[in-house]
């Protein structure tokens, strides 16, 4: 039967544990990552004064639309935020993947603020898509709007050339 | 004086089930020790202020120790006093292709205080402690904010009153306390009380807690007991967050009922021979319990194997939410641990969870131990199914006694993104 002294099982131990985690750590060095939703490209023309579009007729009304695209679904919320602007804002809140229509109850516009509110966990994003508070991991992806206020038509444009104002902030 | 003798034999015994196992992290612990959560913790169902057995068996758990720490229990043992403080460096969220972009953006690595949990009990008399914790939130020290719970319907403190007449009687808590639900976990990240559709918000958060009262029972050491009742005001909250809409009545009821043998293979023929050594304890448990602290000075022919088992279920009701929990567990003092959980919850019709767990442990040093679990996870809401599933594989690795850091690779799967990364949390404890 051999007999360690306590300082080979110090040393042991020591190397044992130093060797476990090192290896723990080059495991664990990289990240993997997929996505199985990918947002395609689309053009999306109407007209204010044909349902359900009518809704953005008034200064405040919005409107959730699903935007067929080349990709998958693009979930959208339109928000008449001025006389003469239309927002295109993404609707599915990046927290916790929230619908924030409206139409559902919780997606908030507040006309006077100017800040679009996710019901399920408060977070806040102001006209552009910014992330202003809240538990979101980063603002909303804006897109093109072209409105002819005159005519009360409009274009929405998904995907490539559209901006995406709010992604830069990924603050927890 | 008869009470202190049977508490102070329980208390020795009990001592003596987990002398081969000290460091085994709840519930781990538990299953490995073959000895209920009561062994180390106050409160019964387990968490929260750990007594004078749990705080003395990681006292010197560590790849280095230093020796014996200044014991958790002041004034002759009238307080306890204790916390959890755990911090996880993790990149929260999900990967995506933003609108507009090709490329994948991973969410930015960033350090997120999980918990930061001070405890106190006071045991008044042996048979009475009252005991609470406190927990901060992610803008009391920002902003002052005392009471900022995290999760919807999650408590920033409990406080609860325990009775127990005698050590083998029912054991009698009432005040803002978890009711038992299933098998309580010290990690939040773990989907079994979590919500696929919303993995944020879990349905029971860490930390929940409901004014109440709840009877626990072990009348024998092979089966146990609870049954209790709260006002189910952050239950409520819980429940109706996001998509999520429950009517519930003011009270929830919850019972769990609990099987524990110990399955003994081999070892059965084997009597002690000669005089029995006193050891260090002065206690007269011999190696019965195969521990280290006493030995005959002829060994038993063999030592027998022993599996500890857990199964079990729970159930809580009020109004339109259901939720029922299966569990079961074996492990065995050498710290090989496996566990199965599932747990079915409805929220009225149309929102239904059902989750479930697998995960198992081997611990070769007490300061050390391999984990790894797999989960499932699948909300349907209007016969529509979210489902995620969760792996994990890591270390549990104490450097020093009253530290863990916990090193983990963990692989989630969800209908939108797959999502590997490694994650590091940090957890004090005393």
């Amino acid at each position: 039967m051999t007999d360690r002294t306590g300082a080979d099982l110090d040393r042991r131990r020591l190397l044992c544990g130093l060797a476990g985690c090192g290896c723990a750590v080059l495991i664990a060095s990289c990240t993997i990552a997929e996505v199985y939703t990918e947002t395609g490209t689309a053009t999306l023309p109407f007209d204010l004064a044909t349902p359900p579009f009518d809704a953005l007729a008034m200064v405040g009304g919005t409107l959730g639309v699903d935007v067929e695209t080349s990709g998958d679904p693009a979930k959208v919320l339109l928000i008449r935020a001025s006389e003469d602007a239309i927002v295109a804002l993404e609707r599915i809140c990046p927290h916790t993947f929230c619908d924030m229509n409206p139409a559902n109850g919780l997606g908030v516009w507040d006309q006077g603020e100017q800040q679009l509110i996710c019901v399920c966990h408060q977070s806040i994003f102001a006209r552009d898509g910014r992330k202003l508070s809240g538990p979101s991991p980063r603002g909303l992806a804006e897109y093109t709007v072209a409105f002819d206020a005159a005519a009360g038509t409009a274009v929405l444009t998904i995907g490539e050339g559209a901006p995406d104002a709010g992604m830069g902030d990924s603050a927890v | 004086m008869t009470g202190r003798v049977l508490a102070s034999g329980a208390a020795i015994a009990l001592l003596v089930l987990l002398a081969e196992s000290p460091a085994r992290a709840v519930p781990r612990m538990a299953i490995t020790a073959g000895s209920p959560c009561t062994t180390c913790h106050v409160n019964p169902t387990g968490a929260g202020v750990r007594n004078a057995i749990g705080f003395e068996s990681m006292d010197d758990v560590g790849l280095v120790t230093y020796g014996i720490s200044p014991h958790n229990a002041l004034f002759d043992d009238l307080l306890t006093v204790g916390a959890d403080v755990r911090a996880i460096a993790v990149r929260l969220g999900a990967p995506e292709i933003p609108p507009g972009e090709t490329e994948i953006t991973e969410p930015d690595l960033t350090v997120i205080p999980m918990q930061l949990q001070p405890y106190i009990a006071l045991n008044l008399h042996e048979t009475l402690w009252i005991y609470g914790s406190w927990t901060a939130g992610p803008n009391t020290f920002r902003e002052g904010t005392v009471c900022d719970p995290v999760y919807p319907g999650q408590s920033c403190f409990d406080v609860a009153v325990q009775w127990q007449p005698t050590p083998l009687s029912p054991t009698v808590r009432a005040g803002m306390i978890q009711p038992s639900i299933g098998i309580r976990r010290d990690d939040h990240t773990i989907y079994i009380r979590g919500d696929a559709a919303d993995r944020r918000a879990p349905i029971i958060p860490p930390n929940y807690a409901d004014w109440g009262a709840e009877i626990s029972y072990q009348p024998v050491s092979w089966a146990r007991g609870e049954v209790g009742a709260v006002y189910t005001q952050n239950l409520d909250e819980a429940l109706n967050t996001g998509l999520r809409a429950a009517d519930l009545w003011p009270a929830a009821a919850n019972v769990r009922v609990m099987f524990l043998p110990q399955i003994v293979l081999g070892g059965a023929d084997a009597e002690p021979a000669g005089d029995f050594v006193e050891d260090e304890f002065g206690d007269d448990f011999g190696d019965e319990f195969g521990d280290d602290f006493g030995s005959f000075d002829s060994a038993p022919a063999a030592d027998p194997f022993v599996i500890n088992t857990w199964i079990g279920a729970s159930a809580m009701i009020s109004g339109d939410f259901l939720r029922v929990d299966g569990f079961a567990a074996a492990g065995t003092h050498q710290g090989v641990e496996l566990h199965v959980e599932a747990a079915y919850a409805a929220l009225g019709d149309d929102y239904t969870i059902f989750n479930q767990l697998v995960g198992a442990t081997y611990s070769p040093w007490a300061w050390l131990a391999l984990a790894a679990r797999a989960e499932h996870a699948v909300t349907t809401i209007a016969d529509e199914d979210n489902t995620a599933w969760q792996y994990v594989a890591g270390l549990e690795f104490f450097p020093v006694p009253f530290v863990e850091i916990r090193p983990e690779y963990r692989v989630v799967v969800t209908d939108a993104y797959l999502y590997g990364q490694p994650t590091v949390q940090l957890h004090l404890f005393y």
